[in-house]
This record gives C-alpha cells, structure tokens and sequence, in this order.
C-alpha cells in the first residue's frame, strides 16, 4: 500500500490491473454474516437442487465489493473511488472462480477524475457484470 | 391489489430504513469476506497515519450490509424480510446498484438509512410479468451529513395465480 497512482501516470486505455476470487461456501457464509443476508440460496444445497439449481450461489452485491478492491488496489491509499455502477447478469455459483478487470476511458482534469469500464467474468469467459462503470479521483503530481 | 400497485404507491414516500453504529470489527468481517486485506480497513497505525487518520470501512460496504437492529431474519429461508418492502410472497432478485461515495464511512460513525422508491415499471419476463422497483437509499453520519447513495433496481418474481388464491 505504499504505492500512489497519480493522475498523470494514467492514459487512456490503460488496463486495471486484475483481481481474481474463488467462490466458496465459507466465502459466502463470511459475506451473509457481514451483510445480515443469511438467506439460503447462498449456502444451502439442497434447497436450491428443489428449486432446480446446481449449487448455491452468491449475492451479487459482492461483486461491487470485488470490483471496489481491484480500483483500490490499482490506486493506492490516495486515490479515491467516487461512483461505481454494476448490473448482474448471471448467477455465480459454489466453486466458480471469476476475475475482475477493466480499462481507463477518460480522464478529466480540474478534480482529476478518471472515469473506467470495468467487468466481472467467470472461469468460462462469461460476463457474470458486464459492463460497470466507475469514477475515481486521484492525486496530481502538481 | 397487485405487487405493481403496491410499489407504485410506495413512489416518492421517504422513510428512515436503519441506523446503527459501524465499528472496526463490522469492518474486518466484511473485508475478510471480500478477502481485501488493505490495512485501511486492518491496522489501526497505519490507517492513523493515512489521510484518514484512522480506520476506514471498504468504499462500498455501507451499501452492501443492513445493521438489522431487530435481527429481523426469516427462519423459512435466511431471509431479511425488509428488502421485500411489505410484500411477502414475492422472490425479489436484485437487478443493479449504482454508488455514489461522497465521503468514507469511518469506525465508530453513527449512520442513518433513509430509503424512498424512486421508480416502479413492469416488464414482460419469459415466464409473465416482471415488476422492476428503483431504490434510492442515502447514507448520513452522526453529524447529519449526507455520505453516500445506492440506487439499487431489484426486481420482484410475484407469485403464480394458482399460488396466490391460496388463504
């Protein structure tokens, strides 16, 4: 966390570095906790083979998390994320692994704002959150 | 009265959701779900030595959790039956969010939900009608100052008619 990304170190096109997270039942009981969602369909088997799915399935807000952490991770501890947009498209289920990636699309000086495409895929190359967005701000090096 | 009628009569009425207290181990359980291991979020020090000047939540956790302060949880299937906005037999599917940060949610902050409905359509799903239902959740702190947003669609499976003739 030391590293800064400052404004001008950024150029159009640039790709976020990527994030990558492996689904599992814990993760998903860790997130139910967190958020005061127990609801079933993330960690009970059975009840979701009755309603005719394979595995139990995540909540898809934890999407947006993974998605916050690749912007923070890419800026540092100066950066900040101000806007984040996210539409869920497909269901993410036990044992799936999906990465997080994204560009740079425009930049904006004046607040030093950079604007950024971003998507979530699953291990098969689907886009699980096709097409978010983001805004962030960071520190110029003026 | 249908799931349709009984959102579009919730539109532009304002109504205080939640509040409660975050605290810096609400804000290490919801990291360690994510796995985001910033020390923000885990080392007092260096957070102190930030520009933030301590503990910090994730960007996007106010949005993502409840504080639940009536441990409201449904023993039929886990779930939290606020989210059904009075509703009950209905499947609600969240659709999208749309944050806006206007300032970090920091431990100890004091936070109050409002919630309101900003819009209501329906659409034709494969199997029916679909109601879809905008949300608009704003975040304050203990000095009333207005910290966040959450646009938030979610999209509400209403029951089959055979189902909703039952008593």
């Amino acid at each position: 966390m030391t590293r800064t990304l400052h404004f001008e170190d950024v150029q159009i096109g640039d790709a976020i570095p990527e994030l990558r997270k492996a689904m599992s039942i814990v993760r998903n009981v860790m997130y139910a906790a967190a958020t005061w969602d127990f609801h079933r369909i993330h960690y009970d088997t059975e009840l979701v083979q009755s309603r005719g799915f394979p595995k139990p399935f995540a909540d898809g807000q934890i999407f947006g998390a993974f998605l916050a952490q690749m912007a923070t991770n890419w800026m540092g501890a100066e950066g900040s994320l101000k806007k984040l947009k996210l539409s869920y498209r497909a269901m993410v289920f036990l044992g799936d692994v999906v990465t997080c990636r994204g560009r740079v699309t425009k930049k904006e000086s004046g607040e030093n704002l950079v604007f950024c495409e971003l998507w979530v895929e699953n291990q098969k190359g689907e886009k699980i959150v096709p097409d978010a967005t983001a805004v962030v701000s960071l520190p110029s090096r003026k | 009265m249908s799931v349709f009628e009984h959102v579009r009569g919730l539109m532009g009425k304002e109504e205080v959701l939640q509040t409660g207290i975050v605290d810096s181990s609400m804000i290490r359980r919801f990291a360690r779900a994510v796995g985001d291991f910033n020390p923000l979020y885990w080392e007092e020090e260096f957070a102190a030595g930030s520009r933030y000047r301590g503990v910090i939540a994730p960007p996007t956790m106010i949005f993502e959790m409840n504080f639940n302060e009536k441990g409201d949880v449904s023993e039929e299937d886990g779930s939290y039956p606020e989210i059904k906005l009075g509703l009950h037999r209905v499947e609600v599917i969240r659709g999208g969010n749309e944050y806006e940060i206007l300032q970090p949610v920091r431990a100890g902050d004091r936070i109050t939900v409002t919630r309101k409905v900003v819009d209501a359509y329906e659409k034709e799903g494969k199997r029916g009608k679909l109601v879809f239902v905008v949300l608009e959740m704003k975040y304050f702190n203990q000095d009333k100052v207005h910290i966040g947003t959450n646009r938030e669609t979610l999209i509400l499976v209403q029951p089959s008619s055979a189902e909703e003739k039952k008593p």
